[in-house]
């Protein structure tokens, strides 16, 4: 079991590395070819067919044209030669001197490439100026990490020895100084200078510019969306890299050496302390007073520096910079490797190599092989923004699908809302109008009752007391009938018809008796099935109406009444009496009311008449009560 | 045999006239009150009249017969209580019953018919229509805080059957012999039905004054 459980985990993770692998593919060929360009432009400068300088003279001066080199002045020089190596300590102005070898040019432009020179020089050549980097006045024209070219005309390197002359001017905390020359054939010389131009410039201002753009594009964001304070790490990312990559391409800068050189320093340690923050905010850890104290720190530290600008403090906030980033780095390494989320795993790789760049650069300065290298750390910022913009754009795309699905649930909750409202509606209404019905029948039924039944009754008791004619007391007897079945129909509390056909049953039968006729009854359970009051008019309507026509023209002794339920919901009665049969002229007044009122409840009449009796039998429709 | 003494409270003039020609008429009833209000009534009563059965309309004109009912319950009288009542009004009648009224007469019965019901009355008969049965089982359905009552008081199984077969108009021999029991055995569940509708209109009663906030908490 532990093997096997074993075996489940390592197929989860390997399988989420694949995934992420897969995502992970266009960056990683991307710099993948990146680093093939660097390491052939490497390859390049070490190859054999270029004339490689490195044997100088060097002597301190603030001459602008070649000056005299001393022997016991003169120092002897290797390049690439570093100041902080040689002579650490010393800003200002110096030559060197360079013996090349007699050369025959062959009618060929030439070409002299200086990979790197810290910061500004003028290079002449058998007393010939081949050209200058800029203006060696304050603030010096900066060329941190250009690297230099310079034509030879056709003829100008004689068949002797030459003598170059290279002036260069720095700084004593910007290491300056100067590395290995190759002289050549332009033709082929120049590409190498390109390919190296292209990376340590071209890169570096496309990279600045679309910085620039992507920090406003976030600011703009944060604008729209305030609860989101991760495009606000994101613009501060954007613009504190875009600070330290202009450093590498700007010639001329805007303000004294030194507040430009801190302020690069200082632009590095918030484009960390931004990533971190960013990062905080990313997993959504950010704690307020966390992010508080590590604002304060940077702003009390930027204010230091600017105004100490003392190298070693630089190096320390350099320390805590690379701190900041590789803490970050390691908090989204874990939450990767907790979530398995892949673009987690993207910012981690991304975050990586631009600490990996940055790292690279720290390291050559502080082993002083920075003539030898290439300064790398602008390549990290432009990493960042692709990794960032991916999430940026998944996290977009997701949060679009999600709103879709969200919309398309709440359209559909809000129609099921919508109907059962509908309903509730038509049920309130339907209720209303039983509710008003009701009413009206219980006062129509309160009035005939309390009013024409109060007078009837004392009628029928002055009529019964006087013992008047027989006659005028059986009518009030029928009216007082007919009146009471009117006011039973009408009760609205009671919607079933067995209890109103069982009471008619009871007050029939003494009149039935009186006339000499026995009554068989029969009704089955119809306790289920509810009608209306019309219904239930109809039907005592209809049955009183064959008992009358019994009475008044049977001449019958027996009658029986049946109630029967039918299948598929019908319900049949059958009035049978043993008299002597209708014939049509004297109860056609009646049979037609009863045959309108069956057809009005949707039922069907049957008459069956012989000289042993008639069989009137007619089937109504009714519903249950669960589907009524 | 000593004829059977009736009181009349009907305050319809001929309506308690048609009731006094009916008792005088009858071999075995004799009149002893017939009176128009409850404040006659309950001044009849304090001469000491004793009378064996009572006939009480609902609607008088200075209350209601229910009252005179309860009056009558309270001071311990066994004597058969029957409602004088008109078509519509069944659901006083069932009121009436829930009070203690043995039984009821329809106004515009046939004088014949009337009669017959006293001496079922005082035969210790207790009668039933079908929309009385059908207004007692709504009211024993629908009576509040059903499981508040003892399983005595509800009505039994037998006893419903005896009511939906009343309802659909069936005879009390009728009933006997659909549910194949003896007319005596409907009667004696027709009187457990009566009684438990009291029994259960009292506890009704306590139920509402409790709502009502009337009287204490039972517990």
């Amino acid at each position: 079991m532990p093997k096997l459980y074993l075996r489940l985990i390592n197929w989860g993770l390997l399988g989420s590395v694949i995934n992420t692998l897969k995502i992970l593919l266009v960056p990683l060929l991307l710099c993948f070819v990146l680093f093939q360009g660097i390491v052939s432009v490497y390859q390049g400068l070490d190859a054999p067919n270029f004339l490689h300088v490195n044997d100088s003279q060097f002597i301190i001066s603030d001459s602008l044209t070649p000056p005299t080199f001393e022997a016991d002045k003169a120092e002897h020089r290797i390049l690439p030669d570093n100041w902080l190596r040689s002579m650490s300590g010393f800003g200002g102005s110096g030559w060197y001197r360079m013996q090349i070898p007699a050369q025959n040019q062959g009618g060929h432009v030439w070409g002299l490439f200086i990979p790197r020179a810290n910061m500004n020089v003028a290079v002449f050549l058998n007393g010939h100026e081949l050209g200058h980097s800029g203006h060696f006045s304050e603030p010096v024209s900066r060329n941190w990490a250009r690297p230099l070219y310079y034509t030879i005309p056709a003829g100008l390197l004689s068949g002797k020895i030459n003598i170059l002359h290279i002036h260069l001017k720095s700084y004593d905390d910007e290491a300056g100084g100067l590395s290995e020359l190759l002289i050549g054939e332009h033709d082929k010389l120049w590409p190498l200078y390109q390919m190296r131009n292209f990376i340590q410039i071209d890169i570096a201002k496309i990279t600045f510019f679309m910085n620039i753009f992507a920090g406003f594009l976030a600011l703009f964001l944060w604008h729209l969306r305030r609860q989101d304070t991760v495009y606000v790490w994101f613009s501060v990312i954007c613009f504190s890299s875009s600070l330290f990559i202009l450093n590498n391409f700007l010639l001329e800068i805007p303000v004294s050496r030194n507040i430009w050189h801190f302020s690069v320093y200082i632009a590095i340690g918030w484009f960390a302390c931004s990533l971190l923050l960013f990062t905080l905010h990313f997993l959504q850890k950010n704690n307020r007073r966390r992010e508080h104290f590590l604002l304060i720190y940077m702003l009390i530290s930027s204010i230091v520096i600017l105004l100490w600008q003392n190298i070693f403090v630089a190096l320390a906030w350099h320390i805590g910079s690379l701190v900041m980033a590789s803490y970050a780095c390691l908090l989204l390494f874990r939450s990767w490797f907790q979530s398995q989320e892949s673009t987690e795993l993207v910012l981690a790789v991304a975050m990586l190599s631009t600490l990996a760049l940055g790292f690279h650069d720290w390291y050559t300065r502080l082993t002083l092989q920075q003539f030898s290298s290439p300064v790398l750390m602008h390549l990290g910022p432009p990493v960042m923004l692709m990794a960032i913009a991916w999430i940026l754009m998944v996290r977009f795309v997701r949060t679009l699908q999600e709103n879709e699905r969200f919309n398309v649930e709440l359209e559909h909750r809000v129609a099921t809302v919508k109907q059962a409202l509908n309903e509730e509606h038509q049920r309130v209404q339907v209720l209303l109008e039983q509710e008003a019905k009701s009413d009206e029948r219980q006062r129509i039924m309160k009035d005939l009752h309390d009013g024409l039944g109060g007078y009837l009754m004392s009628a029928h008791s002055i009529a019964r007391i006087q013992a008047l004619d027989g006659g005028i007391q059986q009518s009030l007897n029928d009216a007082l009938f007919w009146l009471r079945t009117s006011i039973d129909t009408l009760d609205s509390e009671d919607d079933h018809l067995e209890s109103l056909l069982g009471t008619f049953r009871y007050r029939i039968e003494p009149q039935l008796k009186s006339c000499g006729i026995h009554l068989f009854w029969h009704m089955d359970d119809i306790s289920g099935y509810k009608v209306s009051s019309d219904y239930k008019l109809h039907v005592i309507r209809i049955v009183q109406e064959a008992i009358t026509n019994v009475i008044k023209h049977a001449n019958a002794s027996e009658l029986s009444i049946h109630i029967q339920l039918q299948e598929e919901d019908g319900m049949m009665f059958s009035i049978k009496d043993n008299g002597c049969g209708v014939s049509g002229d004297k109860v056609g007044h009646g049979l037609n009311n009863m045959r309108e009122r069956i057809k009005d409840l949707g039922g069907t009449m049957n008459i069956l008449s012989s000289l042993s009796g008639t069989c009137l039998s007619f089937v109504i429709p009714v519903l249950t009560e669960q589907s009524h | 045999m000593k004829k059977k003494l009736v009181f009349i409270l009907e305050d319809e003039v001929n309506t308690r006239k048609l009731l006094c020609k009916v008792v005088e008429n009858h071999p075995a009833l004799e009149l002893c009150a017939a009176v128009g209000s409850l404040s006659d009534a309950r001044e009849a009563l304090g001469k000491g009249v004793n009378p064996d059965v009572f006939l009480v309309d609902l609607g008088l004109p200075d209350g209601s017969g229910i009252t005179f009912i309860r009056e009558i319950r309270r001071s311990d009288s066994e004597v058969p209580v029957m409602v004088l009542s008109v078509f519509g009004d069944e659901r006083h009648v069932v009121d009436a019953i829930a009070c203690g009224a043995g039984g009821y007469i329809h106004k515009d019965e046939a004088l014949d018919e009337v009669g017959r019901h006293i001496d079922e009355v005082l035969a210790g008969e207790s009668p039933i229509t079908p929309s009385i049965a059908k207004h007692i089982l709504k009211r024993m359905q629908n009576a509040p805080e059903q499981r508040d009552k003892k399983q005595s008081d509800l009505l039994s199984q037998r006893e419903l059957d005896v009511l939906n077969v009343l309802v659909r108009g069936f005879t009390r021999q009728e009933v006997a012999s659909h549910l194949s029991i003896s007319q005596h055995t409907v009667t004696s569940h027709i009187k457990s039905i009566y009684w438990k509708l009291k029994v259960n209109s009292c506890a009704e009663a306590i139920f509402e004054a409790n709502q009502l906030g009337l009287i204490g908490e039972r517990n």
